[in-house]
């Protein structure tokens, strides 16, 4: 852990904002209800989007199934909001947890998935494919990799819990 | 009303106990993960279904959607059978809990949807994509609606629990 971490969690901990996340649970619970409605739009969209790359329900069009991405993209928002607010709620509890800092990196490795979808020929392939047409691979590659990711996301998340603490102080 | 004693016999097993306090991967917390996944699997496109038939990206057409009906049911089965596991886990937290039975309330309507969907909307190959997106419309809003009450009084179990285990009073989470 880099040396100018623990002070900064620390002083983090010690704002007005973070005691205003703390100060009622049931804003906190309802930060983490949104959470989950946050997953949900992005697994439904973004999800049902790379199986159909994948293969399954062909018959879906896949520039029709892009309409709905704004949706999940929505959810991500929801939850980088949600997301931000808890932690700093609890700075050093996350902050010294070995899943939370893997779910980080599996959301920024899903950053990196979705540009390579966008900024290679995967896009206008996949725009172009009609009912029932095969994507192409690099792009099954690049759903494939989406689907592993957010659905790692989700079981890290649930981990937190269980990892509180395995980071050295 | 005092507490069942059944809940206490249910927690004094050997199983309930190993829910509870086994340290192995696959125990208590992955249990609890994998019911997210299939909230995930259930909600996740229906929500997707339910966006389509009130109007949302229209150029995806309804009857290919069908096929995402096995994954969904298979989500609501993943979590039947975690969610029994949790129960299990800690059955007077849940069994006290007014918050469980609204949870299971708004499941059982929106899986009742769900179904009626199915069977009514998508399972008409009689009806044009116009006629399934009006019959499904107000469906399609009811079930985004209990989907996310649902969500809601599921997170907010871990607030609204008065016994942790039998015998244990332990308020508000």
């Amino acid at each position: 852990m880099p040396s100018f971490v623990h002070p900064f969690l620390v002083w983090l901990a010690a704002t007005k904002l973070s005691a205003l996340m703390l100060q009622s649970k049931w804003w906190w619970a309802f930060m983490m209800d949104m959470h989950f409605v946050g997953l949900t739009l992005l697994m439904g969209t973004i999800g049902v989007l790379d199986m159909r790359v994948l293969g399954f329900a062909k018959e879906l069009p896949i520039s029709g199934l892009h309409k709905l991405v704004p949706w999940g993209i929505g959810g991500f928002v929801i939850n980088v909001i949600t997301g931000v607010l808890a932690f700093i709620g609890m700075p050093l509890f996350y902050g010294y947890d070995a899943a939370f800092w893997l779910k980080m990196l599996f959301i920024a490795l899903a950053g990196v998935n979705v540009s390579m979808f966008y900024l290679t020929s995967a896009f206008r392939e996949c725009e172009a494919l009609g009912p029932g047409q095969d994507a192409p691979v690099l792009a099954k590659f690049i759903a494939a990799g989406s689907l592993f990711l957010w659905i790692g996301v989700i079981f890290l998340g649930r981990y937190i819990q269980v990892y509180q603490d395995t980071i050295n102080h | 009303m005092t507490v069942p004693l059944f809940l206490d016999t249910i927690e004094k097993t050997n199983f309930s106990t190993w829910l509870r306090e086994s340290d192995s991967l696959f125990g208590f917390y992955f249990i609890l993960a994998v019911h997210t996944l299939g909230l995930a699997m259930l909600v996740g496109p229906n929500a997707a279904i339910d966006l389509r038939l009130l109007g949302f990206g229209r150029e995806i057409p309804l009857a290919p959607l069908k096929k995402w009906f096995k994954i969904m049911w298979w989500g609501f089965g993943i979590n039947t059978v975690t969610g029994v596991l949790l129960f299990w886990a800690y059955p007077t937290k849940a069994a006290t809990n007014l918050d469980f039975y609204i949870k299971l309330l708004c499941i059982g309507l929106a899986v009742w949807i769900m179904y009626r969907l199915k069977t009514h909307v998508f399972g008409n190959s009689s009806l044009s994509e116009a006629a399934m997106e009006a019959s499904g419309r107000t469906l399609a809003g009811w079930s985004l609606f209990l989907w996310f009450a649902a969500i809601t009084a599921g997170r907010l179990l871990a607030y609204t629990y008065t016994w942790i285990l039998f015998g244990q009073y332990s308020p508000g989470g």
